[in-house]
């Protein structure tokens, strides 16, 4: 009889043909002598015992024609339940039985059931997460893992990826590896080459607490730590880990989060000895494999595990060169909208990828033409190149959409105006109204959408989807304008339009005036709510400086150990009553607002403390009344024009500019009242799907979809309709996070980016003399030593006179700006919020800085020359 | 003719006046506001006393086509979305 089980150090367990792509990469990895829990391999052929070839062949033959597309949801549930219902040979119940007892010397152990398919791990497919794992699984309950292991091969997303990765004819069967089960108080996977290109020659390692799975499912935000190869760590960006899958025996579920105390969030999970160590065990898994490998690992207290290794099959290059298709070029037969361009000025709101929820709703809020892929908004380039009313090409429509170079000479396509005035014209007679009746709105005014959000928050007539309906586009065209921020907010984008006027006009005419006043003079006039957030916070750190005790704590403590220090004093102390004040006035905000998934700071704090005490330590004064400087610059502009027309004109559009600025950042406050309101109604939503157990865990409704969760909602849907789903979101986000933003889509193509060469050469760390370059979004200079925050929800540590070097910005990071000496974005435009800020403080400010984040070091001392868009690296 | 010139002459002043008589529910100062109403409200007067009362039609047809396509943009461009109509699919 063929072997039905081999043990792992057998060289029968080296052959992927007999034991699966996993078994035997494993077997490769024993035998060199990694450390690799002990192990057996229900073999290929025990899997063709019960399922003959032929059934198995005409199985998937027979669903094959019906998974049409890259849609997973359009293949049918096959099979599954009949392959677990089949019968389960009692001579291989036997030989399992065996070799565990021989393999673990017991029957009272606690083992995993892993998935070994044909082709798995493999260079061209990983099958990652495709097939099923289990785990805390008893020798009485293998026999029962092992069947449910072979049924995942059914599973539709295991059909789907097999059909879209595989060959036609490649081979349908799994072997199953029975392992020790490792408990596990830290997990974590390295890859020894970045996986998204960014960082050649560099590796990462990710590790949470607790088993793996729940990095594996995108559940943890790792740390994460990137590595030279010599074992060195570059750069370490430490995640707030709020849950481990526990390695306890309590929990046989796969899934089953538990609570992190909150001290121990922040704490990094691995020490740079350990990340070492780890390092130089996976680059011998490279070696052993001849090419990249992403190495699960395993610390089970000190013993260090390597769980699983597999080529990195995301290592594909992203497409280079410029856009080449231009839509017309395409076949008749494959055109569709498209190609989808990433819009740059908005990319502020989207760096980091949005849950399925939120990208759902929002989708649903907007005109046609745009579009989410990986979580990341894109427009359709080819109806922007329709409506473009200058003679432009795609491709410098394109560059423009990505703010690439300069902005094209703007000469109009004279064929497309009589076109373009005619659509303005109706534009206006449309939309005319409600744009005259943004053009004076006071503050009072806006402040009705409070009223609007508490209507919707606690009207029991308003779901999820009716609520934000309500909250985006009002109810009636005679409702008051305030209760439409979000069309404020978009409508007072056209000051710069008005700003581009009064460049040309100064250009002309006075030529002389001095291009750095501009900006004080078109900052905002001063009303803002940012500028009162500034101040808040500020107001905050003087009343901590206070209480001697407490401004103690604030230095020492991390930022989940200060929220609850906080929570902790008593009602009537006076940092408790300012912390509330403050949360009444600002408790919606967040970073990050736009995503409904993360916590306010009503709800989490932990981001605004340690602002706080980044102004304890720092003790900052106040700026400059901006009126001062603004009146200086009002003063130099009337000398500068010659004409008393041109004054009154330059006079009016400063008016204009100024006034829209501040209601920009002001619908901006309120309108992320909005997402708040969405979140607590979907909060509310999901307790009463966990209370009836249609939901299983705290977080999962932010990866379904709408109408998933209202068919869970009304009981058309349960949780095993949308598990797998929920899964591969998770997992699918956390790979688009990790990859970073391709500038096109096309569906059915590979995303493309920037070619590997142009990133190879854009990455490599700055060093003295090196020049970065990006735009000018507030002007100036100036110079300081590089402070490069990626969260300030972890670490927000500023010293005065630093160079805050960031991947975005928004008005959740405002507090920080008046500590720093200049700022420099990873993304954004001069519309974007960090210009806007930086402008009403007269800190200089370059946006689009391609990778900063990546290419300075903090520490490293430069020169920040943002009129020229230019900055200089001092020192290394 | 000349009612169809002061038709599409009146059309944008009528969307200019209409604003800022809307203004007045958007809780804004209330003197300024009247007074922007009156001096936006001058055109259509002068037409009329230079015209005549044969403009008062082609005034009342202006006002009505701007309430009219007003209206309906803002209920059936939100119609539109609220169905989904034209939003692109929802996952990639």
């Amino acid at each position: 009889m063929t072997q039905w089980v081999v043990h792992l150090d057998q060289p029968e367990a080296g052959d992927a043909a007999v034991v699966g792509g996993k078994a035997a990469q494993l077997h490769r990895l024993l035998v060199a002598g990694m450390p690799v829990p002990e192990a057996c391999v229900v073999t290929v052929a025990a899997f063709r015992a019960h399922f003959p070839a032929t059934s198995a062949v005409q199985t998937i033959t027979a669903v094959q024609p019906m998974t049409t597309g890259t849609d997973p949801r359009r293949t049918p549930k096959v099979a599954s339940p009949a392959v677990k219902a089949q019968y389960f040979h009692p001579e291989l119940a036997e030989a399992v039985n065996q070799a565990v007892l021989q393999l673990f010397g017991a029957d009272d152990v606690y083992l995993a059931v892993r998935s070994s398919a044909i082709g798995e791990d493999g260079a061209g497919s990983s099958f990652a997460g495709q097939h099923e794992t289990y785990y805390h699984v008893r020798p009485s309950g293998l026999a029962e893992a092992i069947q449910a292991c072979w049924a995942s091969l059914w599973s539709r997303h295991a059909l789907s990826y097999r059909r879209q990765r595989q060959a036609p004819g490649a081979e349908f069967a799994m072997a199953v590896i029975i392992q020790r089960m490792v408990q596990a108080d830290r997990s974590g996977v390295c890859f020894t080459s970045d996986p998204t290109h960014q960082q050649p020659g560099q590796a990462w390692i990710e590790a949470i607490w607790g088993l793996g799975a729940a990095l594996v499912d995108g559940r943890v935000t790792p740390d994460r730590l990137l590595m030279d190869r010599s074992g060195r760590v570059l750069r370490q960006q430490i995640g707030r880990k709020r849950h481990q899958v526990a390695a306890s025996l309590r929990h046989r579920e796969r899934d089953r989060l538990d609570p992190i105390p909150t001290y121990r969030q922040t704490q990094p999970v691995l020490n740079a000895r350990e990340a070492a160590d780890i390092l130089a065990f996976s680059l011998a898994a490279e070696r052993l494999f001849g090419a990249p490998q992403d190495v699960e690992w395993s610390f089970e207290g000190e013993r260090f595990y390597v769980l699983q290794s597999r080529p990195i099959t995301a290592l594909e290059a992203p497409a280079s060169g410029p856009l080449s298709p231009t839509p017309t070029a395409r076949p008749a037969s494959q055109r569709g909208p498209g190609p989808w361009v990433l819009f740059k000025p908005i990319a502020e709101n989207f760096t980091e990828p949005l849950t399925p929820m939120t990208a759902d709703l929002m989708r649903r809020m907007l005109p046609p033409g745009c579009r989410f892929f990986d979580g990341r908004l894109y427009l359709d380039l080819e109806k922007a190149a329709r409506a473009c009313p200058f003679r432009w090409t795609t491709e410098q429509l394109a560059d423009a959409l990505l703010l690439r170079g300069d902005i094209p000479p703007l000469t109009w396509n004279w064929r497309k105006l009589p076109l373009v005035a005619g659509a303005g014209i109706m534009a206006y007679l449309l939309e005319g109204i409600s744009w005259h009746r943004t053009s004076r709105l006071t503050l009072a005014s806006l402040a009705q959408y409070e009223w609007v959000c508490n209507r919707v928050r606690n009207g029991t007539d308003y779901d999820v989807l009716q609520g934000l309906h309500r909250l985006v586009f009002g109810r009636h065209p005679l409702e008051p304008m305030g209760r439409a921020a979000f069309y404020v907010n978009v409508s007072s984008g056209r000051y710069f339009v008005l700003l581009g006027a009064l460049m040309k006009l100064l250009e002309r005419y006075a030529p002389q005036f001095d291009r750095h006043q501009i900006s004080q003079l078109c900052s905002g006039d001063g009303h803002t709510w940012s500028r009162q957030l500034v101040e808040d916070v500020r107001g905050l750190a003087d009343v901590a400086r206070q209480d001697p005790g407490l401004a103690r704590d604030m230095l020492a403590l991390d930022g989940s150990q200060l929220a609850r220090t906080v929570a902790l004093l008593p009602e009537e102390h006076p940092f408790a009553v300012a912390v509330n004040g403050f949360l009444d006035r600002f408790g919606h905000r967040c970073l990050r607002e736009m995503e409904l998934a993360t916590p306010r700071w009503r709800e989490d704090p932990a981001a605004l403390l340690l602002m706080v005490r980044s102004y304890l330590r720092a003790n900052v004064q106040p700026p400059e009344d901006p009126r001062i400087a603004f009146e200086r610059a009002q003063e130099s502009l009337r000398a500068a024009l010659p004409r008393r027309w041109q004054q009154r004109l330059a006079g009016y559009l400063v008016e204009r500019i100024r006034y829209y600025v501040s209601l920009r950042e002001n619908t901006r406050h309120y309108h992320t009242m909005a997402m708040d309101v969405t979140r607590g109604k979907l909060l509310d939503l999901e307790q009463r799907l966990l209370a009836e157990s249609r939901l299983r865990l705290p977080g999962d409704i932010f990866y379904l979809t709408w109408q998933e969760a209202d068919g869970m909602s009304r009981g058309s849907l349960g949780w095993a309709d949308v598990a797998a789903d929920v899964r591969r979101r998770r997992r699918s986000r956390s790979e688009a996070a990790r990859s970073g933003a391709c500038d096109f889509h096309q569906p059915g193509q590979r995303p493309r980016g920037r070619s590997v060469a142009e990133a190879n050469g854009a990455l490599a760390v700055a060093t003295a003399a090196t020049v970065l370059t990006g735009h000018c979004a507030s002007p100036g200079a100036a110079e300081g030593r590089v402070r490069v925050i990626l969260d300030p929800s972890t670490a927000a540590d500023l010293e005065p006179g630093d160079v805050l070097v960031a991947p975005y910005t928004d008005p959740a990071w405002t507090p920080l700006f008046p500590l720093a000496s200049a700022v420099v974005v990873e993304v954004g435009s001069f519309l974007s919020h960090a210009g806007t800020v930086a402008r009403e403080y007269r800190i200089p400010c370059l946006v689009d800085v391609s990778n900063c984040t990546s290419r300075l070091r903090d520490g490293q001392r430069v020169r920040v020359l943002a009129s020229e868009g230019r900055i200089e690296v001092l020192e290394s | 003719m000349t009612g169809l010139i002061v038709y599409l002459l009146l059309l944008p002043l009528t969307v200019w006046l209409l604003g800022s008589v809307l203004n007045l529910i958007d809780h804004e100062d209330r003197a300024p506001t009247l007074r922007r109403i009156v001096w936006r409200t001058l055109p259509f007067l002068g037409v009329a006393a230079l015209l005549g009362s044969p403009v008062a039609q082609p005034m009342l047809a202006a006002l009505i086509t701007v309430v009219v396509l007003h209206g309906s943009w803002y209920f059936g461009s939100r119609l539109v979305i609220r169905r989904g109509w034209l939003s692109e699919p929802g996952e990639d």
